[in-house]
């Protein structure tokens, strides 16, 4: 019998601010046989992209540019 | 000379007076492309045919702005046509579209007469039906004005107008800057109800004239920038023959629909502060009120939602296009 069990998504808040921590279990249970089989998928880490709000600074160039209507 | 700047998702427009006190009005396109200087032929080419370009030599790379880059991503599709604003606000993410959208308004802008000219400017009201950042986008307006100055040197002083204040300015002086606004662009639907000018209310809605191009593009299979291109031909008031056309009236009949029900919903909650003895007339504006018989479709819905007002007429100017700008310019000359 096989099962993938994957947990419910976990933010966690960690030095380097907030991530997401996804942990799934593969197992598989042969009843016919002595043991057990389990496997472990790869943690993921996602990161939300983080967003700068700061303003940046403008020069003055400027183009031909516009139509007068 | 006072300056009014409408500065659009989709279009960036700058309005002043000429010696006869007329309006006069600049426009372009709020969009640029980014290619690669591969073919330094073509791009000489594109300069002598007047296409507006930036050039960053370091980095071989070079920017088409305005209409120019519209057109030539609607004949190359392979080149993403770049909105520096979505929604009616600036991206934060988008840092490098900001630079780009400095230089295309300090272009329009031109020179000035005196030092220190007074200059309104649109800005929206944060959306009620998704997350905008309309403060944000007011920091950078504000950033990018006071980084002007013109050939002479002289700068601007310059201040923020909301959206759909500055259209009950235009369009509403013979009945007191009295009534509501429905400012439809191509990122938001900006409303507003103000009394003798004052704000009673203002906010956005988050599904205009770009979210009409979106969903009927995906509906028909086609890119936005040729369903946008499609969309000056419908007319409200024929049979539309075309499936693009057809999804596109639908869209824009959701569209009404909504901004409808918020301006039913906002005289609602305005409550006592909405009452006035005259009827209320509803200006509706902006790009995406140019199709033939949007108004009268629009004017329909109003009657059947049944407003908590007593309702005058539904308005749209000759020119929607162009009313923010003028309104931002009205504001400006009775600042001081």
């Amino acid at each position: 019998m096989a099962r993938f069990e994957k947990l419910p998504v976990v933010k966690t808040v960690t030095k380097d601010g907030e991530c997401v921590v996804t942990i799934s279990l593969d197992i598989n249970i042969n009843l016919n046989q002595n043991g057990i089989n389990i496997g472990v998928t790869t943690v993921e880490k996602q990161e939300e992209e983080k967003v700068d709000f700061v303003v940046p600074e403008f020069g003055n160039k400027k183009v031909a540019f516009g139509k007068k209507v | 000379m006072p300056v009014g700047v409408d500065f659009g998702t989709m279009n960036l427009v700058v309005c002043r007076r000429d010696e006869s006190n007329n309006f006069v009005y600049t426009r372009e396109t709020n969009s640029f492309i980014e290619m690669e200087v591969g073919d330094r032929f073509v791009f000489n080419m594109m300069k002598k045919s007047g296409v507006p370009l930036i050039e960053r030599q370091e980095a071989g790379i070079a920017y088409a702005l305005g209409e120019s880059a519209m057109k030539i991503a609607y004949t190359m599709p392979n080149l993403e046509l770049k909105r520096p604003m979505k929604d009616g606000c600036l991206n934060p993410k988008e840092k490098n579209a900001q630079q780009i959208m400095s230089i295309m308004i300090h272009s329009l802008l031109g020179n000035l007469k005196n030092d220190g000219e007074t200059l309104y400017y649109s800005v929206p009201a944060n959306a009620i039906n998704q997350e905008t950042d309309a403060d944000y986008h007011g920091k950078v307006l504000d950033g990018i004005f006071k980084a002007f100055q013109d050939d002479a040197g002289f700068k601007v002083n310059a201040n923020p107008i909301n959206e759909g204040l500055a259209v009950i300015y235009s369009e509403l002086e013979n009945k007191n800057f009295t009534g509501i606004s429905a400012s439809c662009g191509a990122g938001q639907v900006n409303l507003c109800f103000a009394i003798f000018g004052a704000p009673v209310f203002q906010f956005s809605i988050v599904n205009s004239g770009d979210w009409i191009d979106r969903q009927a593009a995906r509906a028909v299979g086609e890119s936005e920038v040729f369903v946008n291109k499609e969309k000056e031909k419908l007319d409200f008031t024929v049979q539309q023959d075309s499936l693009v056309l057809r999804a596109l009236k639908t869209q824009y009949e959701i569209m009404m629909q909504r901004t409808v029900a918020e301006i039913k919903r906002g005289l609602e909650t305005a409550g006592n502060k909405a009452r006035t003895d005259k009827p209320i007339d509803i200006v509706v504006a902006g790009g995406t009120s140019l199709p033939n018989g949007f108004d009268k479709a629009f004017a329909d819905l109003v009657v059947k939602a049944d407003l908590p007002i007593q309702l005058g007429e539904v308005l749209r100017p000759q020119d929607p296009l162009y009313c923010v700008a003028r309104g931002a310019l009205v504001a400006a000359e009775n600042a001081n």
